[in-house]
């Protein structure tokens, strides 16, 4: 994923996202990959899908080193099972489905253990951020922590469509198939969970 | 030049140079999922994940291939 920068007007920095297809077009791999020398085919499927793979763990888990985990665990799942993979679905839905199923249990047993709180979901229903203002931040180099704090306040599920809405290969289909709705219904969650998102992140500034 | 008017355009000039400074850090997003492309992008993915990972493969098993029925009927 790339995502250069360009100047907008007012110096305001705009940061706009391309679109790539990895899946298509694997970057090359290096020779020096480790990956590649144990095995080349499944090395290009590692190369292509394994940032949306860690940027997903990493958020839903909310730690780096649970998330280096789970990429690990999600990928050699994936290697185990690749000869039930049919090609009915795009590996990258495949791969998230593997993930959410892994980051779930690794979640719900975290939460058993040190959660006794329920996230009340009506507080998000009237959130007063407009999903229309646009986000501004000073600092880059905060932007994930802030991200972290924002996704961690809302109900999980607005927090996974938003994550799921953001990689540009994923279609509302995709997602509905994923989170087991209709697009409809993602379509009506996600604005709602935009504004849940803009509300709170504007609090951790 | 009257004194007057050169403090007052150094003023302008400081206070110019000062908002560009602060405005040229400030980065603005349209959505919520820019903001959410922004960051993945600038996360990187431990190197140490993918040698775990070989050295894991490279524990496992090598696939049995498959009896002649079963891909007589592409099961």
């Amino acid at each position: 994923m790339t995502f250069p920068s360009c100047a907008g007007p007012n110096n305001v920095q705009t940061l706009e996202p391309t679109v790539e297809s990895p899946a298509e077009s694997p970057p090359p791999l290096s020779s020096a990959s480790p990956l590649a020398e144990v095995h080349p085919e499944f090395a290009a499927i590692y190369e292509a899908h394994n940032r949306h793979v860690f940027y997903l763990a990493l958020r839903l888990l909310g730690d780096q080193s649970q998330a280096e985990d789970a990429t690990h665990d999600v990928f050699l799942k994936a290697y185990r099972n690749l000869n039930r993979f049919r090609g009915d679905a795009d590996i990258r839905t495949w791969l998230y489905r593997i993930t959410l199923n892994h980051c779930s249990n690794l979640r719900q047993s975290w939460h058993a253990r040190n959660v006794h709180a329920q996230s009340d979901e009506s507080v998000f229903e009237n959130a007063s951020g407009t999903v229309d203002s646009p986000f501004r931040v000073l600092e880059i180099s905060e932007l994930g922590g802030r991200i972290q704090k924002s996704l961690d306040s809302l109900p999980a599920e607005y927090r996974l469509l938003l994550l799921l809405v953001a990689d540009e290969e994923m279609s509302y289909d995709q997602i509905a198939e994923l989170t087991q709705q209709t697009a409809d219904a993602v379509r009506g969650k996600l604005h709602r969970a935009r504004k849940a998102f803009g509300a709170a992140f504007k609090k951790t500034a | 030049m009257n004194p007057q008017s050169q403090r007052l355009r150094s003023d302008s000039a400081q206070s110019n140079l000062s908002s560009t400074k602060s405005a040229s850090l400030v980065h603005e997003f349209q959505s919520a999922e820019d903001l959410v492309r922004a960051d993945a992008a600038a996360t990187q993915v431990p190197a140490v994940i993918e040698q775990r990972l070989a050295q894991s493969i490279s524990q496992e098993p090598s696939a049995a291939p498959k009896p002649w029925w079963k891909r007589l009927l592409g099961t």
